[in-house]
C-alpha cells in the first residue's frame, strides 16, 4: 500500500510519494518558485499557476506509482500565505499574498492600537505581525475600499484542499496563524474581526 | 590581506585594509549546484574549490557534533531517537564517542597548514543546548520534555557540555578556529520557540559554563539560529553569546535595528536570498540596505541561508560582483 503526499513548502511546491508515513521520501518530482513580483504593491503568487503545478506534479507521481493505492493526501502550508476566494464560483478573488510580504505593516499597527495585546496573546499565543492573515486581509480591505460579501480568506493549504475537494475548511493551526482565532475557545475571535470590519462566515 | 586576517579584523570591529570578507557560511543547495552545473559551472569541485572559483573567501567548517555517524537515525525528519532515561542510556554508546573526537582531530590536521597561512577561515560547529535534546527527543516531544523530563534534559545538556569542553580542548591544541557556532535553530518566523524562562533554566547555565572556556582563546562565540532571533538577543547576550547568524530577512530580521540596539553584537548573514533570483537593481538595493552595517564593523555579510535553486549561475556571478563592490566600499567609505 502506498500513500501519496502533496507538499506545499514555504516558498515552493513539491509533490512526493511516500511508501509509508514513517519511511524516507522518494526524491521530489517538482520544485518551482512561483514568486511573481511584477504586480504593483509587492510580491504575489499566482494561485492558478500553483494549482496547475500541483495537478501536474500529482499526475506525474501517480503515473510513476503504478500498483499502489492512493490512500491519503497531506497538504502542508506556506506559513501565513493566503488569498481571497470567491465562494460562488470558486475563482481566486486575489492572488496569494506571501507570508513574508511586508505590505500590511500599517494595518498591523492599526490592529495593535485597537486591541488589548495581552488579551489577544492569551487567546492566540501570538503577537501582532504583518505576516498573519488578518492584517493582510485588512490591507486588501483598505486597498479595495469594500470587499464582496461572498469572498473568504483561505491559507495556501486551504486553497489546495478547496481545489481538490470543493470544501471550504481549515485546520486549527492554520486558523491560528490568521491572528483571528481564539485557541482557548476554539472559535474565531469575533470581537477582533469586528474591529477590522471583517466577519466569520 | 589573507581571508583569515580580514575575517578576524571584522570580528574585532577593525577595518581590513582592502575589503570585507566575502564568505558563504552555508553550502549551496544540491539543487542549486545541479542547476549551475547545467549552466556551465565545472563539476567535481570541492566546497573550497567552488568558493575559490567564484572568488570568495573560503570559510570551512569543522563538525563537532556529539552524534556519531553510527547513531540510529530517526524514522523520519523530526521523529524521536529517545523517549526517556532508558532509551537515552541505550543510545549513549553512539554519542560523545572517542571516534568523533578522533575525526575532529583528523579534520583539523588536514586544514592546519592552510589555516596557519591564513588561506582559510575555520568555523567550529558545536551542538547547542536547544538543538541537541531536540534531535534526540524529536521536534514535538522535545517541547513536552521541558515539563515531563526536566531532569533528563539537564542531564543531556550536562553531558553535552562535558563533550563540548573535550572538543575544545582537543581541537584547540591543534588549531584555534576563527569562530565557534552553536547550532540551535530555536526561532521561527515569529520569534523564539521557547520562553525566556525556559531558555534561562535549560540553556543559559550550560552556555555560561562553556563560553568562558572558548573566550579564553580569544575565539568569538556565535549562535546559529534561523528565523527571527531579534527578541532573544538579550537572552543570548546574558548567556555570553557574542553574535548570531544567519539573520533571515524573510523572517523579518532587521540588522540595522539590531546594530542600533546592540552596537557590540556580532552578526553574520543578513543578505536576503530571495532577491538573488531577481535583477541587478534589486540585488544592489539589498546591498545598499546592508551597507551602513557593513561599514560599522562586527558584521560579516553573507547570504541569509543557502542560495536557493531559483538563482541562476549568471545571477550568482552578478551577486559576487556586487558583493565585491560593496565589500570594498564598506572599508573605503566612512561608517
Amino acid at each position: 500500500m502506498d500513500k501519496k503526499l502533496a507538499i506545499i513548502h514555504t516558498t515552493h511546491v513539491t509533490i512526493e510519494p511516500l511508501k509509508n508515513l514513517a519511511a524516507e521520501f522518494i526524491p521530489e518530482v517538482k520544485v518551482i518558485n512561483f514568486l511573481d513580483d511584477s504586480i504593483e504593491d509587492g510580491d504575489y503568487y499566482d494561485p492558478e499557476e500553483i494549482w496547475q503545478s500541483v495537478q501536474q506534479g500529482m499526475a506525474k507521481v501517480l503515473s510513476s506509482a503504478e500498483g499502489y493505492n492512493l490512500v491519503a493526501i497531506g497538504i502542508t502550508s506556506m506559513a501565513e500565505t493566503g488569498l481571497l476566494v470567491n465562494l460562488e464560483d470558486g475563482s481566486p478573488y486575489t492572488p496569494f499574498i506571501p507570508w513574508f510580504d511586508m505590505r500590511a505593516m500599517e494595518q498591523t499597527r492599526f490592529i495593535e492600537a485597537n486591541i488589548d495585546q495581552l488579551e489577544v496573546f492569551s487567546k492566540t499565543g501570538l503577537r501582532a505581525s504583518y505576516k498573519h492573515g488578518l492584517p493582510k486581509l485588512v490591507w486588501l480591505l483598505h486597498k479595495k475600499g469594500k470587499l464582496p460579501c461572498n469572498v473568504k480568506w483561505l491559507s495556501a493549504a486551504d486553497y489546495i484542499a478547496f481545489k481538490l475537494t470543493r470544501a471550504v475548511a481549515t485546520d486549527y493551526t492554520l486558523a491560528a496563524r490568521t491572528f483571528a482565532y481564539d485557541l482557548k475557545n476554539n472559535a474565531w475571535n469575533v470581537e477582533l474581526l469586528e474591529i477590522v470590519g471583517a466577519k466569520a462566515i | 590581506m589573507t581571508p583569515r586576517e580580514r575575517f578576524l579584523k571584522v570580528l574585532n570591529f577593525e577595518k581590513p585594509n582592502d575589503r570585507l570578507p566575502m564568505v558563504e557560511w552555508a553550502p549551496w543547495w544540491n539543487k542549486t549546484i545541479e542547476r549551475w552545473n547545467n549552466e556551465g559551472l565545472p563539476t567535481g569541485m570541492t566546497w573550497e574549490e567552488s568558493l575559490r572559483y567564484f572568488g570568495l573567501d573560503p570559510l570551512l567548517m569543522i563538525n563537532g557534533s556529539a552524534i556519531s555517524p553510527e547513531c540510529p537515525r530517526p524514522s523520519s525528519h523530526g521523529a524521536p531517537i529517545i523517549t526517556d532515561e532508558k532509551s537515552y542510556e541505550e543510545i549513549k554508546q553512539y554519542l560523545y564517542t572517542d571516534s568523533i573526537i578522533d575525526n575532529i582531530k583528523r579534520a583539523a590536521m588536514g586544514l592546519k597548514e592552510k589555516h596557519d597561512k591564513g588561506e582559510i577561515i575555520i568555523r567550529l560547529w558545536l551542538d547547542g543546548y536547544f538543538w541537541f535534546p531536540r534531535t534526540l527527543f524529536g521536534i514535538e516531544n522535545h517541547f513536552y520534555a521541558f515539563y515531563d523530563y526536566p531532569e533528563l534534559m539537564y542531564r543531556i545538556n550536562n553531558d553535552l557540555t562535558e563533550f563540548n569542553i573535550r572538543v575544545i580542548e582537543e581541537l584547540f591544541s591543534i588549531l584555534i578556529p576563527d569562530m565557534v557556532g552553536f547550532a540551535e535553530d530555536m526561532s521561527y518566523n515569529h520569534g523564539p520557540m521557547l520562553s525566556y524562562k525556559l531558555f534561562k533554566e535549560f540553556l543559559t547555565p550550560y552556555y555560561q559554563r562553556i563560553i568562558p572556556l572558548i573566550k579564553k582563546y580569544g575565539v568569538k562565540v556565535f549562535v546559529d539560529s534561523d528565523g527571527d532571533i531579534t527578541r532573544m538577543i538579550p537572552w543570548l547576550k546574558e548567556a555570553g553569546v557574542e553574535g548570531v547568524y544567519p539573520l533571515e530577512r524573510q523572517a523579518g530580521v532587521d540588522i540595522l535595528r539590531i546594530r542600533r540596539e546592540y552596537p557590540e553584537f556580532l552578526m553574520m548573514g543578513g543578505y536576503d536570498k530571495m532577491v538573488m533570483s531577481k535583477s541587478e537593481k534589486e540585488m544592489r538595493a539589498e546591498f545598499e540596505r546592508l551597507l551602513p552595517v557593513m561599514k560599522s564593523g562586527g558584521y560579516i555579510p553573507s547570504v541569509d541561508h543557502q542560495t536557493p535553486p531559483e538563482v541562476s549561475l549568471d545571477n550568482y556571478r552578478m551577486y559576487v560582483i556586487l558583493f565585491r563592490e560593496y565589500a570594498e566600499r564598506a572599508v573605503r567609505e566612512d561608517g
